[in-house]
């Protein structure tokens, strides 16, 4: 890569940098591990950066950021940290701290969750993606998504009881 | 799933989200590694040359010369007594993945005159010098955080038994006998962790001014409290904004404030060991590095300066000097005057980025140590 492309890449990461960021961040929910993951992913953007710069470079890197994240020895990696730790206590119904304890709760139990799980709600929730780009992003069918959106919001149930108080709806995966 | 709990969700990520700007240099190391990749696929002898290098220690003769494009070099005098005692938090740009050894530093070895490479993803001389905080671990299950103070003469470490795994990087007290540590404590406030050198034990200082973010602390001059920059962000794409530097004490009581010569100084303060204070910003690469020399009481602005490029303030250098760190394609070192002059610049070792440069003097060096001496 010659310095002009080199100084391209420079000036992408200055300017995107931020946004890649918080997606690490909330994929991961530390910062040490978000700066060890969108490094990763930028050595792998600087490396390809001749071929993607004309394409949609920060789409290749938010996709490059999931399935690193999601990939099987992170996997792996993730789960020995999921296993651990105590189910946060239930909240107190008209606490005025409950939402609060609510997203505290919430915070651990998305630290429990397998990373695939974890990516799905980053996207719907937090990138407000549909199902076929999720499906895009991940590398996997649109009934996948669905599947492991259930998976994972039923899974937070069980680790934040406090979920479950005043919720109503029974369709677990409509938004 | 119902809209409490969407709506609890989006709020929760959105949270986690802003934790502060990405690190500075990502660009760089990212450019270092995938250039580093093609070597490796070339033939590998250089990579094995440099690893071999590191492995045993090595004298660093990329620092001390200038910058390669003929603005380096002294300007304006002889070394003023300035050497880099550690590169702290290395990427190991062997390792592509998160493994433990992703990360490493580089500690200079004052009666060598040579880094040697060590294990630990941090390391922070104390202000004697005699002992180092270090720190291993990710803060994954698998590989979690710890903190401890390593003695110089003999290598030993005695670990913190307490200090949370979240915790930040690890600050000295300017007397050299508590290390605190920026701490995202249980009930989601942000709190500070102090703990004693000398029994490992620790307590949580309360910080009730401070609910979430990349707090930007240091310890007072006395060594008496913290000296924080109060930033707002209204989230991506704004920028953050700092309102005053609060002292703060060991009950969290804001005992004075200074303030700001204008929002963009969003750096953490830095003290000179004389009290000196340097506000700095902004943080993230967002503008070129300005800087400013306050009165630590009244925060009149008694000089200011700003460099071309975005970038940071290392340390102090004794108390007429600071040694900033800009990023320009490529890192630079330089030492500037209180006025902003530049007296030397230079670049760290090839392939070596750290999260964290130490400075400390170069009183008792060897002569063959005299190209680190800035």
């Amino acid at each position: 890569m010659d310095a002009d492309l080199e100084a391209e890449f420079s000036e992408f990461v200055g300017a995107r940098s931020h946004a890649l960021f918080r997606t690490a961040l909330a994929l991961t929910g530390h910062r040490q591990q978000a700066e060890d993951l969108l490094q990763t992913v930028l050595i792998k953007g600087a490396r390809h950066w001749p071929r993607i710069r004309s394409g949609a470079p920060e789409a290749y890197l938010r996709t490059a950021l999931y399935r690193q994240q999601t990939s099987w020895w992170r996997s792996l990696r993730r789960r020995a940290e999921v296993a651990t730790g105590a189910v946060p206590e239930r909240a107190v119904v008209g606490d005025p701290t409950e939402t609060v304890d609510l997203h505290l709760a919430l915070r651990q139990a998305l630290d429990r969750l397998a990373p695939k799980h974890r990516a799905v709600l980053v996207l719907r929730y937090f990138e407000d993606r549909p199902d076929s780009e999720i499906a895009e992003i991940l590398g996997c069918a649109e009934s996948t998504v669905r599947s492991q959106a259930a998976r994972a919001l039923a899974r937070l149930r069980e680790l934040a009881p406090e979920l479950t108080i005043g919720d109503t709806t029974t369709q677990e995966v409509a938004r | 799933m119902n809209d409490r709990v969407t709506g609890a969700l989006r709020e929760t990520f959105e949270e986690i989200a802003d934790d502060g700007p990405p690190p500075e240099g990502l660009a760089r190391t990212a450019l270092s590694c995938a250039r580093r990749s093609r070597r490796h696929r070339a033939g590998g002898a250089v990579t094995l040359a440099l690893c071999a290098a590191l492995a045993g220690g090595f004298a660093v003769s990329g620092v001390g010369e200038g910058d390669g494009d003929g603005q380096g070099s002294p300007a304006l005098g002889g070394p003023v007594g300035g050497v880099v005692m550690a590169y702290s938090g290395v990427r190991d740009l062997a390792i592509e993945d998160g493994s433990p050894a992703f990360n490493y530093s580089l500690l200079l070895d004052r009666e060598t005159g040579t880094y040697k490479r060590l294990a630990y993803r941090s390391v922070t001389p104390s202000p004697d010098g005699e002992q180092v905080l270090v720190a291993v671990g990710d803060n994954s299950g698998a590989h979690p955080n710890r903190y401890g103070v390593m003695t110089r003469a003999t290598g030993e470490v005695r670990w913190f038994p307490d200090i949370p795994g979240n915790a930040g990087e690890g600050v000295w007290s300017p007397d050299g006998r508590r290390v605190a540590f920026r701490n995202p404590s249980k009930d989601g406030m942000i709190t500070a962790v102090v703990a004693d050198v000398e029994t490992l034990r620790s307590e949580e200082v309360p910080l009730p001014d401070f609910r979430s973010g990349d707090v930007r602390m240091r310890w007072t001059p006395d060594s008496n409290g913290f000296a924080i920059t109060l930033v707002t962000s209204q989230g991506e794409g704004s920028l953050e904004q700092a309102s005053k530097v609060g002292y703060y004490d060991f009950a969290g009581r804001q005992r004075h404030s200074v303030p700001v010569p204008d929002a963009s100084f969003t750096a953490a303060p830095n003290f000179s060991a004389a009290g000196q204070l340097a506000l700095s910003g902004p943080v993230g690469g967002v503008g070129p590095l300005t800087v400013a020399v306050v009165d630590p009481q009244s925060g009149a602005v008694r000089s200011r300066f700003a460099m071309a490029d975005t970038g940071q303030i290392v340390d102090w250098v004794g108390e007429d000097h600071l040694l900033v760190r800009t990023f320009a394609g490529h890192e630079q070192l330089q030492l500037v005057t209180l006025d902003g002059a530049v007296l030397k610049r230079f670049t760290p070792p090839d392939d070596v980025f750290a999260q964290e440069i130490r400075v400390g003097p170069a009183e008792g060096l060897p002569a063959s140590a005299a190209d680190l001496i800035f």
